[in-house]
């Protein structure tokens, strides 16, 4: 049977601030355990949360970055369970007033609608070890905003693909807008997925499955792909779907139950009445869009249709803010677009491949692009002499020189060179002259180049070669 | 001159000019803390207060002249005061240590408080009589086999014993204001917001606040004047301009309302008589009184008894034996933890209200309780904002009567949540109120009258109390 | 009110009973709910009255002095390696 696939995301992102959500402890990855904890982050008796401004304009950003409205009165809730990486045994959250409703996201040719972006706190973080388990509440109040996508309106996402490509551009419009860092590896983006499966073409809505513990695009991915599968075998079979929760285990490659609907917890969500809501006006909002930088779409945009760039050239480029941004700096050094694009797909992205980082400065790189451009240097010992100074701090043109690989055509130093190879090479000069075979000269061309240990430049020197010969 | 007996403005005066010096004042009140043991009013004298005391004569030697210099005081066992044990009540916290100060025990400390002890107090201050504390009943000061109200009944008895000339409990439906009631005393629930409840273990947080008792006005304006105020700690604490409340206003012009409703309600009760006694005694001194209505009144208390516990429930989840409350020892994985420590932790009164409010939260009961009693409120507000369009402070009884027996209340606990049903009102819609000794019931014992203001107009009930006070001697 | 929705109030409240305070709860559960639906009977209606702060006027994002671990774990039933510690947590 053939069946429509529905597919649902709900992202977690850890917004980007100096201080927590609702207290002045730092916002901070790695710190050692409990140390960067007050009275709010450890739920002491009698410490009261006090919100972020910072943490709601960010939130705002989201929204305006993603097509959202947002809303002129938030609401903070509780939402209460108890777990010990929850010092409260309450989260705050948002509910029936989140910050921004109704947004989207351009995947591949779909809009696809989102429900809202609600601003909560971040629970700690527990370490498992043998019998005991170690709980840390430096995360915990850490600012987090949840995306939800609209399942209920059309496009749906219906793809593996789909889903990653949401989760990519998503990733990539925080990033770009400064709204968080999303490093997976550090969990600061978390993704849960729900899927439903119905027949072609029905109306009704399948069984909403959800699942979660998906740690990197790789486990969502796959989980997907199994947990279609599963669905269909299920349907296929004439069974029904059951209304769950499922964890994923990454290195088994399948997922398991974790809670059924009888076990569903109540959360008794309501208005946190330590907080009040928060009026957000039209003045706030104009002030905030403002702020926006530009944004993946727009910036692609404009490498294609002003730069002159590939539409390959510029994913790639942008697909790291970090290089992204490096790319404009150099190009307001060197402004030669395209040029510099050439360099960065070849040279700079190979060598950062896996996760090293920039080993060059602004300075440098534009110094050997211009050089190779005024033909100073020749571009494969360029690329050689990028690859050598490469994490070394040093200066590019003094280094250059010192190495005296830069080319000087003019000098008696690279006559004498061309004389001499004249002189030895008689027969071949000889030959050349009767045959005036290209092949003969670039052999030519190709012992000076050796002899000047490749300072010369070769068209240069094939020039200069043409005309003594032609004497 | 005898210094127990001294107001808290007198005591600092001598003070300030040296004819008395803090040790002595302090010793003075400790002995009478020791004195009236029997009452348990007080859960712990600390053990650096007369060296407090001895620091604060150096200072004020040195110039200083807090507001407050070398004044003791009192605390309600919930208000934490760093590195001292603050048990709420309640066998769950009873050797847990306050790591920070709350912002009215560094408002204290910062004018020169000496705080002397810990006062007893209903467990997590849910109650209306003392009697749920864990660590023993308190006893009515005037009459020692009555309650002495609660759940501030160990502040109130302690003011009222001479332990120390104000102290500060907390209210939530009326912990202070009834306790003052029984106990003969003045006690003030502050506007919402007033106060910061920064470091005040929550019970309900829309309805919290840090409450003063005192034998005197004066005494008691005068720590609102310290407590009072913003707290960039409290997001619910107001940006409102403080009053210079020791500074107070002839009160002659004061339009005086009465809730005909109140007349309703309390008819057939001890304070009847009492009430009526007052609105003649208001008359007499020429003050204008005008019928009013808040026609919903007698919703106030259902209301309470949804709001609070519902907050309540969520409050207390933290405690839950893993971060600082005791630990079941029996607890071999999470879930016992967590029910071990809580069953073992909290008395019955507390489980019994943890049990409502997650009654009147859970899905399928949320908008027909929770919901329900927010919409009831802003009526409430919107029925007293109009009442107050035609009078300056409404005027009610604080208690139904005099202070009852000790252990006389049935076991029904509605019962005993009616005793609330006077005070509750200002907590729902976030007035100040102020209960006054007022009359006497049937035993002798003290009755006391609530004056009942617009918010953040606390200035406008002292100066009615003051003119009061003064007529009435 | 039935045993087993007492029951389940007792679970979201993480708290235990014996039979007999189950009992003992359902007899005083009958009384609070008869008070608390005096308002689910009332004809009423009014709008939520809601505190609020303007966006400008909330906290500045600016970090301050986070306690010492030490002051943190001082209360801690358990805690090692800087941490409060409870039985393994079973995933």
């Amino acid at each position: 049977m053939q069946y429509d696939v529905i597919i649902g995301l709900e992202v977690h992102a850890e917004l980007k601030t100096k201080s927590k959500c609702f207290c002045s402890c730092k916002n901070e990855y790695g710190s050692s355990p409990n140390s960067n904890c007050c009275p709010v982050c450890v739920g002491l008796p009698g410490a009261l949360p006090i919100l972020n401004k910072y943490a709601v304009e960010q939130t705002i950003k989201a929204g305006l970055a993603l097509g959202f409205e947002i809303n002129k009165t938030a609401i903070f809730e509780r939402k209460n369970y108890f777990y010990p990486d929850l010092a409260k045994a309450y989260q705050i959250s948002q509910l029936e007033k989140p910050i921004c409703i109704n947004g989207h996201l351009k995947v591949f040719d779909k809009q696809i609608p989102i429900n809202r972006i609600h601003l909560e706190e971040d629970a700690g973080k527990l370490v498992h070890e043998g019998k005991e388990t170690f709980v840390d509440y430096n995360r915990g109040g850490v600012p987090l905003i949840e995306l939800v996508t609209d399942a209920l309106k059309e496009p749906h996402m219906e793809t593996a693909d789909e889903a990653i490509e949401f989760l990519t551009k998503l990733r990539q419009i925080y990033v770009y807008a400064g709204i968080a860092d999303c490093e997976l590896e550090k969990g600061q983006m978390r993704a849960d997925v729900n899927i439903s499966l119905k027949p072609k073409g029905s109306d009704k809505y399948g069984t909403k499955v959800e699942m979660k513990n998906l740690m990197g695009f790789k486990s969502i991915y796959s989980a997907i792909n199994y947990e279609i599968a599963r669905q269909k075998e299920i349907l296929d079979d004439g069974g029904v779907v059951e209304q769950e929760t499922r964890k994923w285990d990454f290195d088994k490659g399948e997922s398991y139950t974790m809670r059924t609907k009888e076990n569903a917890e109540d959360y008794r969500y309501f208005p946190d009445p330590d907080l009040l809501a928060v009026n957000i006006s039209n003045e706030d909002i104009e002030r905030i869009r403002k702020q926006l930088p530009p944004l993946p779409d727009e910036i692609k945009e404009k490498y294609i249709t002003q730069y002159g760039l590939s539409e390959y050239d510029t994913d790639v480029i942008l697909a790291d803010k970090k290089i992204a941004d490096f790319y404009e700096e150099c190009i307001l050094e060197y402004d030669k677009p395209k040029t510099v694009a050439n360099w960065f797909t070849t040279e700079i992205l190979a060598r950062i491949k896996g996760g090293a980082g920039l080993g060059i400065s602004k300075e440098n790189l534009v110094w050997i692009i211009r050089a190779v451009d005024d033909k100073k240097i020749q571009r494969l010992t360029a690329k050689e002499f990028l690859a050598d100074i490469w994490s070394k701090n040093v200066d590019a043109e003094a280094e250059a020189k010192k190495r005296g690989i830069m080319a000087d055509l003019s000098s008696d130093f690279v006559f004498s060179i061309l004389d001499k190879v004249l002189q030895e090479k008689n027969e071949v000069v000889t030959q050349y002259k009767n045959e005036k075979d290209e092949k003969i000269l670039n052999f030519l061309v190709g012992q000076v180049m050796k002899e000047t240990k490749g300072k010369a430049n070769a068209q240069e020197v094939k020039e200069k070669l043409k005309e003594k010969l032609s004497d | 001159m005898e210094i127990t007996k001294l107001s808290a403005i007198e005591l600092r005066d001598e003070i300030l000019k040296r004819n008395l010096s803090c040790y002595e004042v302090a010793k003075a009140f400790i002995d009478n803390i020791k004195k009236y043991e029997s009452y348990n009013a007080v859960l712990e004298i600390f053990d650096d207060a007369l060296q407090n005391a001895k620091v604060m004569d150096k200072k004020i030697a040195e110039g200083f002249n807090g507001k407050l210099a070398g004044m003791p005081v009192i605390i309600k066992d919930n208000i934490l005061y760093q590195d001292k044990i603050c048990s709420c009540g309640s066998n769950f916290l009873k050797n847990y240590k306050a790591e920070y100060n709350s912002t009215v025990v560094k408002k204290l400390i910062d004018e020169g408080a000496i705080i002397l002890g810990r006062a007893n107090m209903d467990e997590f201050a849910m109650g209306s009589s003392t009697e749920n504390s864990a660590f023993g009943i308190t006893h009515n000061p005037i009459a020692f086999d009555r309650v002495p109200g609660g759940s501030s009944g160990g502040s109130a008895c302690a003011v009222a014993l001479d332990m120390c000339p104000i102290s500060l409990g907390t209210e939530t439906g009326g912990s202070v204001r009834q306790p003052a009631s029984y106990c003969g005393i003045y006690g003030l629930k502050p506007t919402y917001g007033r106060i910061s409840r920064y470091g005040v273990v929550a019970f309900a947080s829309s309805l919290d606040q840090v409450g003063i008792f005192s034998k005197t006005i004066e005494d008691n304006a005068l720590m609102l004047e310290v407590l009072a105020g913003y707290d960039e700690n409290d997001e619910t604490s107001a940006k409102v301009k403080v009053d210079n409340y020791t500074n107070l206003d002839d009160a002659i012009k004061t339009k005086i309302g009465v809730p005909i409703e109140i007349l309703n309600m309390t008819k057939g009760l001890e304070c009847e008589k009492n009430f009526k006694n007052f609105i003649e005694f208001l008359k007499q001194l020429n003050l204008e009184i005008v019928p009013v209505s808040i026609k919903n009144i007698e919703l106030a208390l259902a209301t309470y008894y949804i709001l609070a516990p519902a907050e309540a429930t969520s409050n207390l989840a933290r405690f839950d034996g893993v971060k600082y409350t005791s630990r079941s020892l029996a607890a071999k994985n999470l879930q016992e933890i967590y029910k071990q420590s809580r069953s073992q932790g909290f008395g019955k009164e507390v489980k019994r209200r943890i049990m409502l409010g997650n009654y009147v939260l859970s899905s399928g009961y949320y908008d027909a309780y929770y919901n329900k009693a927010k919409s009831v409120q802003g009526l409430l507000i919107e029925q007293c904002n109009e009442a107050f369009k035609k009078c300056d402070v409404l005027v009610m009884p604080t208690t139904l009567g005099e202070a009852y027996k000790i252990g006389s209340k049935p076991s029904d606990p509605v019962e005993t949540y009616k005793e609330d049903v006077f005070t509750v009102t200002a907590n729902i819609v976030g007035s100040p109120s102020l209960s006054i000794p007022f009359g006497k019931g049937k035993n002798n014992l003290p009755l006391g009258i609530q004056l009942f203001g617009k918010k953040f107009d606390e200035k406008t009930i002292y100066s009615l109390a003051k003119f009061i006070q003064n007529n009435i001697k | 009110m039935d045993l087993k929705e007492i029951q389940h109030l007792a679970e979201l409240s993480k708290l235990e009973f014996s039979k007999e305070e189950l009992e003992n709860f359902a007899l005083d559960f009958a009384s609070l709910v008869s008070l608390a639906d005096k308002i689910k009977n009332a004809n009423v209606k009014s709008n939520r009255v809601l505190s609020s702060i303007d966006l400008k006027d909330l906290r500045e994002d600016d970090v301050k002095e986070s306690l010492p671990t030490k002051t943190v774990l001082k209360n801690a039933p358990v805690a090692k390696k800087d941490s409060f510690v409870v039985p393994r947590v079973v995933e």
